[in-house]
Protein backbone atom coordinates (compact mmCIF):
# COMPACT_ATOMS: atom_id res chain seq x y z
CA UNK A 1 0.00 0.00 0.00
CA UNK A 2 1.10 3.56 -0.64
CA UNK A 3 2.83 5.43 2.20
CA UNK A 4 5.85 7.70 2.56
CA UNK A 5 9.24 6.01 2.99
CA UNK A 6 10.19 8.40 5.75
CA UNK A 7 8.78 11.58 7.23
CA UNK A 8 10.23 14.48 9.18
CA UNK A 9 7.53 14.26 11.86
CA UNK A 10 5.46 11.24 12.96
CA UNK A 11 2.18 13.04 13.68
CA UNK A 12 0.29 15.89 12.00
CA UNK A 13 -2.56 18.20 12.89
CA UNK A 14 -5.80 17.57 11.05
CA UNK A 15 -6.06 20.79 9.00
CA UNK A 16 -8.96 22.08 6.88
CA UNK A 17 -10.17 21.23 3.39
CA UNK A 18 -11.39 24.63 2.17
CA UNK A 19 -11.80 25.54 -1.50
CA UNK A 20 -11.07 23.67 -4.70
CA UNK A 21 -7.98 21.93 -6.06
CA UNK A 22 -6.64 24.19 -8.78
CA UNK A 23 -3.44 22.15 -9.03
CA UNK A 24 -3.81 18.60 -10.30
CA UNK A 25 -7.25 19.34 -11.69
CA UNK A 26 -6.47 18.62 -15.34
CA UNK A 27 -5.78 15.32 -17.06
CA UNK A 28 -2.02 15.29 -17.62
CA UNK A 29 -1.05 11.77 -18.67
CA UNK A 30 -3.94 9.64 -19.89
CA UNK A 31 -7.11 9.99 -21.93
CA UNK A 32 -9.73 9.49 -19.20
CA UNK A 33 -9.80 10.52 -15.56
CA UNK A 34 -11.71 10.29 -12.31
CA UNK A 35 -12.23 13.69 -10.72
CA UNK A 36 -13.27 14.33 -7.11
CA UNK A 37 -16.51 16.34 -6.71
CA UNK A 38 -16.24 16.78 -2.93
CA UNK A 39 -13.48 17.12 -0.34
CA UNK A 40 -12.34 14.01 1.54
CA UNK A 41 -9.50 12.14 3.18
CA UNK A 42 -8.74 9.12 0.97
CA UNK A 43 -6.92 6.36 2.85
CA UNK A 44 -4.16 4.27 1.31
CA UNK A 45 -6.45 1.22 1.52
CA UNK A 46 -9.16 2.97 -0.45
CA UNK A 47 -6.62 4.00 -3.11
CA UNK A 48 -5.39 0.41 -3.32
CA UNK A 49 -8.94 -0.98 -3.54
CA UNK A 50 -9.78 1.46 -6.33
CA UNK A 51 -6.56 0.59 -8.18
CA UNK A 52 -7.31 -3.14 -7.98
CA UNK A 53 -10.89 -2.55 -9.19
CA UNK A 54 -9.64 -0.62 -12.22
CA UNK A 55 -6.84 -3.02 -13.18
CA UNK A 56 -9.18 -6.05 -12.89
CA UNK A 57 -11.80 -4.43 -15.08
CA UNK A 58 -9.41 -3.29 -17.80
CA UNK A 59 -7.86 -6.79 -17.73
CA UNK A 60 -4.38 -5.33 -17.65
CA UNK A 61 -4.75 -3.55 -20.96
CA UNK A 62 -3.98 0.11 -21.11
CA UNK A 63 -2.11 2.20 -18.58
CA UNK A 64 -3.13 3.57 -15.20
CA UNK A 65 -1.83 6.58 -13.29
CA UNK A 66 -2.55 7.29 -9.62
CA UNK A 67 -2.51 11.06 -9.17
CA UNK A 68 -2.84 11.23 -5.37
CA UNK A 69 -0.46 10.07 -2.64
CA UNK A 70 -1.35 9.43 1.01
CA UNK A 71 1.26 11.52 2.81
CA UNK A 72 -0.73 12.55 5.90
CA UNK A 73 -0.58 10.31 8.98
CA UNK A 74 -3.80 9.88 10.97
CA UNK A 75 -3.58 9.02 14.65
CA UNK A 76 -6.17 7.11 16.67
CA UNK A 77 -6.47 6.78 20.46
CA UNK A 78 -7.08 3.25 21.73
CA UNK A 79 -10.69 2.30 22.61
CA UNK A 80 -11.94 3.02 26.14
CA UNK A 81 -9.12 5.39 26.93
CA UNK A 82 -9.62 8.49 29.04
CA UNK A 83 -8.96 11.83 27.37
CA UNK A 84 -5.54 13.38 27.79
CA UNK A 85 -2.19 11.59 28.06
CA UNK A 86 -1.13 12.92 24.67
CA UNK A 87 -1.96 12.28 21.03
CA UNK A 88 -2.74 8.74 19.84
CA UNK A 89 -0.51 6.50 17.74
CA UNK A 90 -0.27 6.86 13.93
CA UNK A 91 -2.75 4.35 12.52
CA UNK A 92 -3.01 4.89 8.77
CA UNK A 93 -2.19 7.33 5.93
CA UNK A 94 -4.51 9.57 3.93
CA UNK A 95 -4.37 11.80 0.87
CA UNK A 96 -6.14 15.12 1.36
CA UNK A 97 -8.38 15.56 -1.69
CA UNK A 98 -10.23 18.74 -2.62
CA UNK A 99 -13.00 19.05 -5.23
CA UNK A 100 -11.59 19.10 -8.75
CA UNK A 101 -8.61 16.88 -8.05
CA UNK A 102 -7.90 14.17 -10.64
CA UNK A 103 -7.54 10.90 -8.72
CA UNK A 104 -6.82 8.34 -11.44
CA UNK A 105 -6.01 8.51 -15.13
CA UNK A 106 -6.39 5.81 -17.77
CA UNK A 107 -5.16 5.33 -21.32
CA UNK A 108 -5.28 2.67 -24.03
CA UNK A 109 -8.78 1.29 -23.41
CA UNK A 110 -12.20 1.82 -24.99
CA UNK A 111 -14.27 4.69 -23.53
CA UNK A 112 -17.01 2.36 -22.22
CA UNK A 113 -14.47 0.15 -20.44
CA UNK A 114 -12.76 3.21 -18.96
CA UNK A 115 -16.08 4.62 -17.75
CA UNK A 116 -17.10 1.34 -16.09
CA UNK A 117 -13.64 0.90 -14.53
CA UNK A 118 -13.86 4.38 -13.04
CA UNK A 119 -17.37 3.65 -11.73
CA UNK A 120 -16.05 0.57 -9.95
CA UNK A 121 -13.16 2.60 -8.52
CA UNK A 122 -15.56 5.33 -7.43
CA UNK A 123 -17.47 2.80 -5.34
CA UNK A 124 -14.33 2.28 -3.24
CA UNK A 125 -13.86 5.97 -2.51
CA UNK A 126 -15.39 8.09 0.25
CA UNK A 127 -16.71 10.95 -1.90
CA UNK A 128 -18.68 11.65 -5.07
CA UNK A 129 -16.63 11.63 -8.25
CA UNK A 130 -17.00 12.46 -11.91
CA UNK A 131 -15.70 10.69 -15.05
CA UNK A 132 -13.80 13.15 -17.23
CA UNK A 133 -12.12 13.03 -20.64
CA UNK A 134 -9.10 14.89 -21.94
CA UNK A 135 -9.67 18.13 -23.81
CA UNK A 136 -6.93 19.75 -25.85
CA UNK A 137 -6.61 22.81 -23.66
CA UNK A 138 -2.88 22.89 -23.04
CA UNK A 139 -1.30 26.30 -22.82
CA UNK A 140 0.29 27.68 -25.94
CA UNK A 141 4.01 28.07 -25.56
CA UNK A 142 6.20 31.01 -26.51
CA UNK B 1 -7.56 26.94 -39.05
CA UNK B 2 -10.77 28.95 -39.52
CA UNK B 3 -11.10 32.37 -37.95
CA UNK B 4 -14.28 33.10 -36.01
CA UNK B 5 -15.91 36.36 -35.06
CA UNK B 6 -16.41 37.30 -31.43
CA UNK B 7 -18.03 40.48 -30.13
CA UNK B 8 -16.57 42.23 -27.10
CA UNK B 9 -16.72 45.46 -25.17
CA UNK B 10 -14.21 47.40 -23.10
CA UNK B 11 -14.74 46.72 -19.39
CA UNK B 12 -14.27 49.30 -16.69
CA UNK B 13 -13.74 47.49 -13.42
CA UNK B 14 -10.90 45.18 -12.54
CA UNK B 15 -10.21 42.75 -9.72
CA UNK B 16 -12.10 39.91 -8.08
CA UNK B 17 -15.29 41.75 -7.22
CA UNK B 18 -15.84 43.19 -10.70
CA UNK B 19 -14.99 39.84 -12.32
CA UNK B 20 -17.50 37.96 -10.11
CA UNK B 21 -20.18 40.51 -10.95
CA UNK B 22 -19.43 40.23 -14.65
CA UNK B 23 -19.62 36.41 -14.61
CA UNK B 24 -22.95 36.61 -12.78
CA UNK B 25 -24.25 38.79 -15.64
CA UNK B 26 -23.17 36.24 -18.27
CA UNK B 27 -19.92 37.82 -19.42
CA UNK B 28 -16.35 36.58 -19.28
CA UNK B 29 -13.38 38.86 -18.48
CA UNK B 30 -10.78 38.87 -21.24
CA UNK B 31 -7.37 40.49 -21.58
CA UNK B 32 -6.03 41.49 -25.00
CA UNK B 33 -2.29 42.11 -25.36
CA UNK B 34 0.63 41.95 -27.78
CA UNK B 35 2.13 43.77 -30.76
CA UNK B 36 3.74 46.37 -28.43
CA UNK B 37 0.37 48.00 -27.76
CA UNK B 38 -1.15 48.61 -24.35
CA UNK B 39 -3.14 45.72 -22.91
CA UNK B 40 -6.91 46.11 -23.06
CA UNK B 41 -9.39 44.70 -20.53
CA UNK B 42 -12.48 43.40 -22.32
CA UNK B 43 -15.65 41.47 -21.65
CA UNK B 44 -17.20 38.90 -24.01
CA UNK B 45 -20.58 37.12 -23.86
CA UNK B 46 -20.14 33.77 -22.14
CA UNK B 47 -22.64 31.97 -24.35
CA UNK B 48 -20.88 32.91 -27.61
CA UNK B 49 -17.42 32.11 -26.28
CA UNK B 50 -18.60 28.77 -24.91
CA UNK B 51 -20.04 27.81 -28.31
CA UNK B 52 -16.83 28.69 -30.11
CA UNK B 53 -14.62 26.78 -27.67
CA UNK B 54 -16.98 23.82 -27.36
CA UNK B 55 -17.07 23.20 -31.10
CA UNK B 56 -13.32 23.54 -31.56
CA UNK B 57 -10.82 20.66 -31.59
CA UNK B 58 -8.45 22.61 -29.39
CA UNK B 59 -8.53 25.91 -27.56
CA UNK B 60 -5.76 27.38 -29.74
CA UNK B 61 -8.08 29.40 -31.94
CA UNK B 62 -7.84 32.44 -34.14
CA UNK B 63 -10.60 34.91 -33.33
CA UNK B 64 -11.59 38.05 -35.16
CA UNK B 65 -12.43 40.28 -32.24
CA UNK B 66 -14.94 43.09 -32.75
CA UNK B 67 -14.49 45.65 -29.99
CA UNK B 68 -17.46 47.86 -29.23
CA UNK B 69 -16.69 51.56 -28.92
CA UNK B 70 -13.27 51.47 -30.59
CA UNK B 71 -12.77 52.92 -34.07
CA UNK B 72 -10.36 50.42 -35.59
CA UNK B 73 -12.93 47.74 -34.80
CA UNK B 74 -11.75 44.27 -35.70
CA UNK B 75 -8.54 42.77 -34.34
CA UNK B 76 -7.04 39.39 -35.24
CA UNK B 77 -6.24 37.49 -32.07
CA UNK B 78 -4.98 34.11 -30.94
CA UNK B 79 -6.38 32.41 -27.83
CA UNK B 80 -3.31 32.07 -25.63
CA UNK B 81 -4.88 30.70 -22.46
CA UNK B 82 -8.29 29.71 -21.16
CA UNK B 83 -8.84 29.37 -17.41
CA UNK B 84 -11.54 26.93 -16.33
CA UNK B 85 -13.12 26.34 -12.93
CA UNK B 86 -11.64 23.04 -11.69
CA UNK B 87 -14.97 21.52 -10.64
CA UNK B 88 -17.70 23.04 -12.79
CA UNK B 89 -15.52 23.53 -15.88
CA UNK B 90 -16.94 27.03 -16.43
CA UNK B 91 -14.74 29.48 -18.31
CA UNK B 92 -13.25 31.98 -15.85
CA UNK B 93 -10.89 34.09 -17.95
CA UNK B 94 -9.34 34.18 -21.42
CA UNK B 95 -6.03 35.59 -22.66
CA UNK B 96 -6.00 36.86 -26.25
CA UNK B 97 -2.89 37.93 -28.15
CA UNK B 98 -2.95 40.34 -31.09
CA UNK B 99 -1.50 38.71 -34.21
CA UNK B 100 -0.75 39.70 -37.77
CA UNK B 101 -1.75 37.30 -40.55
CA UNK B 102 1.63 37.85 -42.28
CA UNK B 103 3.84 37.15 -39.26
CA UNK B 104 4.83 33.72 -38.10
CA UNK B 105 3.71 32.78 -34.59
CA UNK B 106 4.51 30.03 -32.12
CA UNK B 107 1.57 27.83 -31.31
CA UNK B 108 0.82 24.44 -29.73
CA UNK B 109 -1.01 21.97 -31.98
CA UNK B 110 -2.62 18.80 -30.56
CA UNK B 111 -1.53 15.39 -31.85
CA UNK B 112 -4.30 12.97 -32.76
CA UNK B 113 -3.71 9.24 -33.27
CA UNK B 114 -6.08 7.77 -35.85
CA UNK B 115 -7.10 4.11 -36.04
CA UNK B 116 -6.16 1.01 -34.06
CA UNK B 117 -2.60 -0.25 -34.36
CA UNK B 118 -2.14 -3.73 -35.87
CA UNK B 119 0.05 -4.72 -32.91
CA UNK B 120 -2.75 -3.77 -30.52
CA UNK B 121 -5.56 -5.44 -32.48
CA UNK B 122 -3.82 -8.73 -33.24
CA UNK B 123 -1.24 -9.19 -30.49
CA UNK B 124 -2.69 -7.27 -27.54
CA UNK B 125 0.02 -4.61 -27.41
CA UNK B 126 -0.47 -1.29 -25.63
CA UNK B 127 -0.48 1.93 -27.63
CA UNK B 128 1.33 4.63 -25.65
CA UNK B 129 0.44 8.19 -26.59
CA UNK B 130 3.65 10.14 -26.16
CA UNK B 131 3.65 13.93 -26.47
CA UNK B 132 0.11 15.17 -26.99
CA UNK B 133 0.93 18.66 -28.14
CA UNK B 134 3.68 19.90 -30.43
CA UNK B 135 4.96 23.46 -30.65
CA UNK B 136 5.16 24.81 -34.20
CA UNK B 137 5.99 28.13 -35.83
CA UNK B 138 3.96 29.16 -38.88
CA UNK B 139 1.64 31.80 -40.28
CA UNK B 140 -1.79 31.91 -38.64
CA UNK B 141 -3.53 30.67 -41.80
CA UNK B 142 -1.30 27.60 -41.90
CA UNK B 143 -2.02 26.34 -38.37
CA UNK B 144 -3.61 22.87 -38.62
CA UNK B 145 -6.41 22.02 -36.20
CA UNK B 146 -4.67 18.75 -35.27
CA UNK B 147 -1.68 16.74 -36.43
CA UNK B 148 -3.34 13.48 -37.48
CA UNK B 149 -1.16 10.38 -37.37
CA UNK B 150 -2.32 7.07 -38.83
CA UNK B 151 -1.24 4.28 -36.46
CA UNK B 152 -2.98 1.32 -38.13
CA UNK B 153 0.28 -0.08 -39.58
CA UNK B 154 2.14 -0.03 -36.24
CA UNK B 155 3.42 -3.37 -34.88
CA UNK B 156 4.67 -4.14 -31.37
CA UNK B 157 7.85 -2.19 -30.71
CA UNK B 158 7.20 0.41 -33.42
CA UNK B 159 7.46 4.12 -32.62
CA UNK B 160 6.53 7.31 -34.41
CA UNK B 161 8.74 10.31 -33.73
CA UNK B 162 8.26 13.98 -34.47
CA UNK B 163 10.85 13.68 -37.27
CA UNK B 164 8.42 11.37 -39.12
CA UNK B 165 5.96 14.25 -39.49
CA UNK B 166 8.34 16.66 -41.21
CA UNK B 167 7.41 15.47 -44.72
CA UNK B 168 3.68 15.47 -44.10
CA UNK B 169 3.67 19.11 -42.90
CA UNK B 170 6.22 21.03 -44.98
CA UNK B 171 4.79 24.46 -44.09
CA UNK B 172 5.26 23.98 -40.36
CA UNK B 173 8.48 24.62 -38.50
CA UNK B 174 8.60 22.18 -35.58
CA UNK B 175 10.28 23.67 -32.52
CA UNK B 176 10.37 20.55 -30.31
CA UNK B 177 13.11 17.94 -30.30
CA UNK B 178 12.68 15.82 -33.49
CA UNK B 179 13.43 12.64 -31.51
CA UNK B 180 10.47 13.11 -29.23
CA UNK B 181 8.09 10.10 -29.33
CA UNK B 182 4.49 10.68 -30.39
CA UNK B 183 3.26 7.08 -30.37
CA UNK B 184 4.72 3.73 -29.34
CA UNK B 185 3.28 0.21 -29.20
CA UNK B 186 4.64 -1.67 -26.21
CA UNK B 187 4.31 -5.46 -25.78
CA UNK B 188 1.53 -6.89 -23.59
CA UNK B 189 2.35 -7.86 -20.01
CA UNK B 190 3.52 -11.50 -19.72
CA UNK B 191 0.90 -13.94 -18.39
CA UNK B 192 3.27 -15.51 -15.83
CA UNK B 193 4.17 -12.13 -14.38
CA UNK B 194 0.51 -11.15 -14.17
CA UNK B 195 -0.41 -14.40 -12.38
CA UNK B 196 2.44 -13.92 -9.89
CA UNK B 197 1.24 -10.39 -9.21
CA UNK B 198 -2.31 -11.68 -8.65
CA UNK B 199 -1.13 -14.33 -6.17
CA UNK B 200 0.85 -11.69 -4.30
CA UNK B 201 -2.21 -9.41 -4.27
CA UNK B 202 -4.43 -12.15 -2.84
CA UNK B 203 -1.77 -13.04 -0.24
CA UNK B 204 -1.68 -9.42 0.90
CA UNK B 205 -5.47 -9.33 1.04
CA UNK B 206 -5.55 -12.47 3.22
CA UNK B 207 -2.99 -10.98 5.62
CA UNK B 208 -4.93 -7.74 5.86
CA UNK B 209 -8.30 -9.49 6.27
CA UNK B 210 -8.45 -9.60 10.11
CA UNK B 211 -7.74 -5.88 10.28
CA UNK B 212 -10.24 -5.14 7.53
CA UNK B 213 -13.07 -6.93 9.28
CA UNK B 214 -13.29 -4.14 11.80
CA UNK B 215 -13.55 -1.60 9.00
CA UNK B 216 -15.74 -3.71 6.71
CA UNK B 217 -18.96 -1.91 7.58
CA UNK B 218 -17.43 1.43 6.85
CA UNK B 219 -15.89 0.18 3.57
CA UNK B 220 -19.19 -1.20 2.29
CA UNK B 221 -21.00 2.04 2.95
CA UNK B 222 -18.51 4.02 0.85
Amino acid sequence: MLMPKKTKFRKQQRGRMKGSAFRGSRISFGEYGLQASAPAWVTNRQIEAARVAITRHIKRQGKLWIRIFPDKPVTVKPAETRMGKGKGAPEYWVAVVKPGRILFELEGVEPEIARRAMELASAKLPMKTKFVRRVATGKVTG
Amino acid sequence: MKEQLLKSRVRQGSGKKAAHKMRAQGEIPVILYGHKEDPLSLAVPEHELWHILHNATSEHLILKLAIEGIDNGEVMTLVRDVQHHPVSGDILHVDLQRISMDEKIKVGVPVELVGTAHGVKEFGGILDHGVREVTVRCKPKEIPETLRIDVTHMEIGDSIHLSDLLEAYPLLEFLDDPHVTLAHVSPPKKVAAVEAAEVAEEGEAAEAAPEEEAEAGEGEES
